[in-house]
């Protein structure tokens, strides 16, 4: 018998200590970081003042697992001295769109120049930087 | 005690992988791209003739973004024969059309033509040749 108590309380520990991790898991889920997992590219031509495009964003999942993408937002830079980021809104993706294993997608996303942007941004290019979260 | 061991073993693994007792964990990813705004070509020299009066009809070909379609309207300019600006013709507004009535004075006058959208301006025409109005 008391060569079972050692056995008793470690099985009480892990008991213990699992139950935690998965209420603890569960309430959120696990965000990792891997830029190399899901590879994000996109460009658009002809923007003029007031008008809509529609971009196309090339999304890569470089992951052995199926992934949804949920989300994908545009950050817009600066395109040159008196031509600010803000004088482009690039609408956000929502939704949940799958993607294969190794496979690839296209998100469309609105693209409109300010009516009022300022001359200094004809002929210039915007550089983009693309966010996007999936679930797996 | 080897029992004990291998215990551990399993707890230790259990609490590493806590994400495994979730429903699914979420990946963040980001990229970079691009995007790159038309360029307004020239205006084209307009062509004058005598209207009514003093008025001077002026007319010009339309202009074009760099890679197709056509500005918004166009900006005229009235000169003298010297080359001087004089004001901004046709009511000084931006025209849609590819034609214009300017009510000059009595003179020798040149213009321009400059193609427009929004706040962008293209560049500039040659000067017309001269009209007496």
């Amino acid at each position: 018998m008391r060569r079972l108590v050692p056995f008793a309380v470690v099985l009480l520990l892990l008991a213990t200590l699992s139950a935690a991790a998965a209420i603890g898991a569960s309430g959120k889920r696990r965000h990792v970081s891997q830029p190399e997992g899901l590879a994000l590219s996109g460009h658009v031509v002809g923007l003029l003042p007031g008008q809509h495009a529609r971009m196309t964003i090339h999304v890569k999942n470089r992951l052995h697992r199926t992934i949804h993408l949920r989300s994908l937002k545009t950050t817009v830079r600066a395109a040159a001295p008196g031509c600010g980021g803000r004088n482009l809104v690039v609408a956000a993706y929502h939704g949940r769109l799958r993607i294969r294993a190794g496979g690839w997608s296209r998100v469309f996303v609105s693209v409109r120049m300010r009516l009022d942007s300022p001359n200094a941004c004809q002929g210039k290019i915007f550089p983009l930087t693309f966010k996007g979260q999936a679930s797996a | 005690m080897q029992r004990l061991a291998l215990t551990l073993v399993v707890a230790a693994v259990a609490v590493g992988f806590p994400g495994g007792a979730a429903a699914g964990w979420s990946l963040l990813g980001s990229g970079g791209g691009k995007a790159k705004a038309k360029t307004l070509n020239a205006g084209n020299v307009p062509t004058l003739t005598n209207g009514t009066g003093h008025n001077v009809s002026v007319s010009w070909a339309a202009s074009t973004y760099a890679n197709g379609g056509s500005p918004q309207g166009y900006l005229i300019k009235r000169y003298t024969s010297a080359g001087v600006f004089a004001a901004n013709a046709c009511g000084g507004t931006v025209i849609t059309t590819l034609s214009c009535t300017d009510s000059a004075s009595k003179g020798t006058w040149k213009y321009t033509v400059t193609p427009a959208t929004g706040n962008w301006r293209g560049a500039e025409s040659a000067l017309s040749a001269a009209i007496s109005a």
